[in-house]
C-alpha cells in the first residue's frame, strides 16, 4: 500500500450487520486509526431482518436496532449520514459522495446492501407501489396498513420478504392476495410438495393465492387512487381486482450502482476471495452485495442472509486490520450454504441446501397431520449423501420442539457433505 | 470476564436429574404448563463385550466462546453478558424467528408458548453475587462443576491421563 495511505481512515460504505461486525472486529484486532461510515439511511443502524415485525405492529422503531446496547460511538468515528455515494475511484483509493465529498481510504469495505425489484408490474400514474427493505420503507408500510382505508393488499411475488411482508398484512387484519409468476411459493428454497403444503395453509389462514398469473395491468379504481378507490389490478387471466395497496417484493439486487463497469470483478455482486478481498487493493465486500463462496455449489454467490453479513463483515474487519498492520490475514470465510427459517403466523418452514430434484437425487418424505419433512439425498462416493432438507411444521408444539433440534442438525449434516467433498458441488 | 467456568464429567453423572430440577425451580419453569427445561438428562447404553454399560450426560447451553447463534440474531435478543460470559437471551426483543435454532449445533434453543425463545444463561444473576449456578449447587455427585478455569483444566487433564489406565 502507498506509504501516504496508510493514515487515512478505513470507510465502511453501509451500516448494516456487515459494516457493523467489520467496525467492531477492526477494534478489536487493535485497529486504532480513523473508522468513516457512509450510509443513505440515519445515525442509527438496524437490521432489515425487523422491518416487517415493525410494519406488522409487533415490535417499536426502537427495538429496530439490534446493536442498541452497543457504544457505536465509541467504535465508529464519523457517520455520514443520510449521504449518497456517487462514485468509486479504486485508482486513486476515494470515494465521492454526492454532495461533492471525497473521501480518501486506507482500506474500503463495500456494504451497502441491496434494494428491491419490481420487474413487469405496470406505473400507475400517482401511485408508488410499497416495498420493504429500509427503514423508510417500513415506515411507510406500517403507515399503510394502519390506515382505515387500507383492507385489500396484493403481495407481488413469493419470495422469503413476500412472505413476512404477507404475515405483516395478516398481523393488522387485512386481507391478502399473493401473485406470482412461479408455480409455488419459494421457488428457490422449498421443494414443491413443502411449497404446496405451506401454500394450503396459507389459503387455510385467509390468504387468497394467485400462482403462475401475472399482472396485465393496473390504473386508478377511480379518479383519485389514493382516495377511497385503490387500484384496479388486471391479472393475465384477465380477471381484475381492486387493491388497496400493492407492495412488491419480487427480488432484489446489490446496492452497486456507484462501482464503475469494470473497476472491480463483478457477476451478481462484488467477487471476492476468502478474506473478502476483491479484486482492487484494498478494497474490500461483504454482505448482499458480495458473491462468496457458496460451499453446495464450489461457486461464488450471494447469499443474502443475516449471519453471512455478520460473520463476512467481521472477516472483512479483521483482514483490513491485519494488512494494515503489516501482516497477513490469517482467518478466512469459511463460506456457507442457502439456508432459511421463516414463520408466518404459527407456521415454520427452514430450508437447507439445495430443495431441487435432478436425475442423481432421491427424496424422501416424511410426514404427519402436523408436519412435513423433505431430504434430498444424492449419491457422492458411494455413499448417500443429504444434501437437501425442508421441513415445514403447523401448529403441534410436540413438533415444533422436534423442529427446534432438528434444522440445526440438518444444517450440519448437509454442511459436512459439502465440506467433505471439499465444496466443489461435484 | 470471569474466570470460571462450568464443566460437566460423565463418569460422575447418574441421571438423577436434580440438576434439572433445581433449574426448573431457579428459573420458574413450569414444565406442565408448556415451559420448556433448559437443562436435559439423558441416558445411552451401549453393549460392549457382553457388558451393558449406561452413561447419563446432563446438558444445557454451552455458552460457545464462538457462539453461532450470537451471530445469527438478527434482533440483537442474544447477547453475551459481560460480566459473567453467558450467553443470554432477552425474551422481549426475541422475534422468534428461529434462526438461532439452525444455528446451534447442540440443538439448544427451545420457544415457549409465546413464540420467544428461551435457555440456560448459566445462572449469571447467581454467579454475579459469587453463587455457584443452580445445577451445580444441587448437583450431589460434583459430575457438574463451577470451577476456576485453570482447576476445571486440571480435572479434565486427570481424566485424560487416568483414561490410559483403564
Amino acid at each position: 500500500m502507498d506509504a501516504s495511505l496508510v493514515s487515512e481512515p478505513v470507510v465502511l460504505l453501509g451500516f448494516g450487520a456487515a459494516a457493523v461486525n467489520a467496525a467492531c472486529a477492526l477494534r478489536a484486532e487493535g485497529y486504532a486509526g480513523r473508522i468513516t461510515v457512509v450510509t443513505d439511511a440515519g445515525v442509527d443502524p438496524y437490521s432489515p431482518v425487523l422491518t416487517s415485525y415493525y410494519a406488522g405492529g409487533r415490535i417499536e422503531r426502537d427495538a429496530c436496532n439490534p446493536w442498541a446496547d452497543l457504544d457505536l460511538a465509541h467504535v465508529v468515528d464519523d457517520v455520514r449520514a443520510h449521504a449518497r455515494i456517487e462514485s468509486l475511484d479504486v485508482a486513486a483509493h476515494e470515494v465521492v459522495l454526492e454532495n461533492g465529498d471525497r473521501l480518501r481510504y486506507s482500506k474500503l469495505l463495500v456494504a451497502t446492501g441491496a434494494h428491491p425489484i419490481a420487474p413487469g408490474f405496470p406505473q400507475v400514474e400517482g401511485y408508488t407501489p410499497l416495498v420493504l427493505r429500509t427503514m423508510a420503507d417500513a415506515v411507510r408500510l406500517r403507515d399503510a396498513l394502519t390506515s382505515e382505508r387500507c383492507r385489500d393488499v396484493l403481495v407481488s411475488g413469493t419470495s422469503m420478504v413476500a412472505l413476512k411482508v404477507l404475515e405483516a398484512c395478516l398481523d393488522r387484519g387485512k386481507r391478502v392476495t399473493l401473485l406470482g409468476r412461479s408455480s409455488h411459493i419459494l421457488r428457490a428454497s422449498a421443494h414443491p410438495l413443502v411449497a404446496q403444503r405451506f401454500e394450503e395453509e396459507l389459503v387455510a389462514r385467509g390468504v387468497e393465492l394467485r400462482l403462475r398469473q401475472t399482472v396485465r395491468g393496473a390504473e386508478p379504481a377511480d379518479a383519485d387512487a389514493r382516495a377511497e378507490g385503490g387500484l384496479l389490478v388486471t391479472f393475465g387471466t384477465g380477471e381484475a381486482q381492486r387493491f388497496d395497496e400493492v407492495v412488491l417484493a419480487q427480488g432484489v439486487e446489490p446496492n452497486l450502482d456507484f462501482v464503475p463497469r469494470g473497476a472491480l470483478d463483478a457477476d451478481r455482486g462484488l467477487i471476492v476471495d476468502r478474506f473478502m478481498r476483491t479484486s482492487a487493493p484494498d478494497v474490500f465486500a461483504a454482505g448482499d452485495v458480495a458473491q462468496a463462496l457458496d460451499l453446495s455449489t464450489g461457486a461464488p454467490r450471494v447469499i443474502g442472509l443475516w449471519q453471512n453479513a455478520v460473520q463476512q463483515g467481521r472477516c472483512a474487519g479483521r483482514a483490513m486490520a491485519a494488512e494494515l498492520a503489516g501482516r497477513l490475514p490469517t482467518r478466512p470465510y469459511p463460506g456457507s450454504i442457502p439456508r432459511n427459517v421463516i414463520h408466518v403466523g404459527d407456521v415454520l418452514f427452514a430450508s437447507v441446501g439445495l430443495p431441487a430434484e435432478d436425475g442423481r437425487r432421491r427424496i424422501e418424505v416424511r410426514e404427519s397431520p402436523s408436519a412435513l419433512r423433505v431430504l434430498i439425498y444424492e449419491e457422492r462416493a458411494g455413499q448417500d449423501a443429504l444434501v437437501g432438507f425442508n421441513m415445514l411444521v403447523m401448529r403441534q408444539v410436540a413438533d415444533r420442539r422436534e423442529f427446534d433440534s432438528e434444522v440445526g442438525a440438518r444444517f450440519r449434516e448437509i454442511m459436512k457433505s459439502y465440506l467433505r467433498q471439499g465444496g466443489d458441488g461435484s | 470476564m470471569t474466570s470460571k467456568t462450568l464443566s460437566f464429567d460423565a463418569g460422575k453423572c447418574v441421571g438423577c436429574y436434580a440438576c434439572a430440577v433445581a433449574c426448573m425451580d431457579q428459573n420458574d419453569i413450569d414444565a406442565t404448563a408448556g415451559q420448556q427445561m433448559y437443562r436435559q438428562v439423558m441416558h445411552y447404553e451401549n453393549a460392549r463385550a457382553g457388558e451393558v454399560r449406561v452413561t447419563h450426560v446432563s446438558l444445557a447451553c454451552m455458552h460457545c466462546d464462538a457462539a453461532e447463534c450470537l451471530d445469527a440474531c438478527p434482533s440483537g435478543a442474544l447477547r453475551r453478558d459481560a460480566g459473567s460470559d453467558a450467553v443470554v437471551v432477552r425474551r422481549e426483543l426475541c422475534i422468534g424467528c428461529h434462526a438461532c435454532a439452525m444455528a446451534c449445533p447442540f440443538g439448544v434453543p427451545r420457544f415457549g408458548r409465546d413464540g420467544t425463545m428461551q435457555k440456560c444463561d448459566a445462572c449469571y444473576a447467581r454467579t454475579r453475587f459469587g453463587l455457584a449456578p443452580a445445577c451445580v449447587d444441587i448437583c450431589p455427585t460434583g459430575a457438574l462443576s463451577y470451577d476456576d478455569v485453570n482447576a476445571a483444566m486440571a480435572g479434565k487433564q486427570a481424566r485424560f491421563g487416568k483414561s490410559f489406565a483403564r
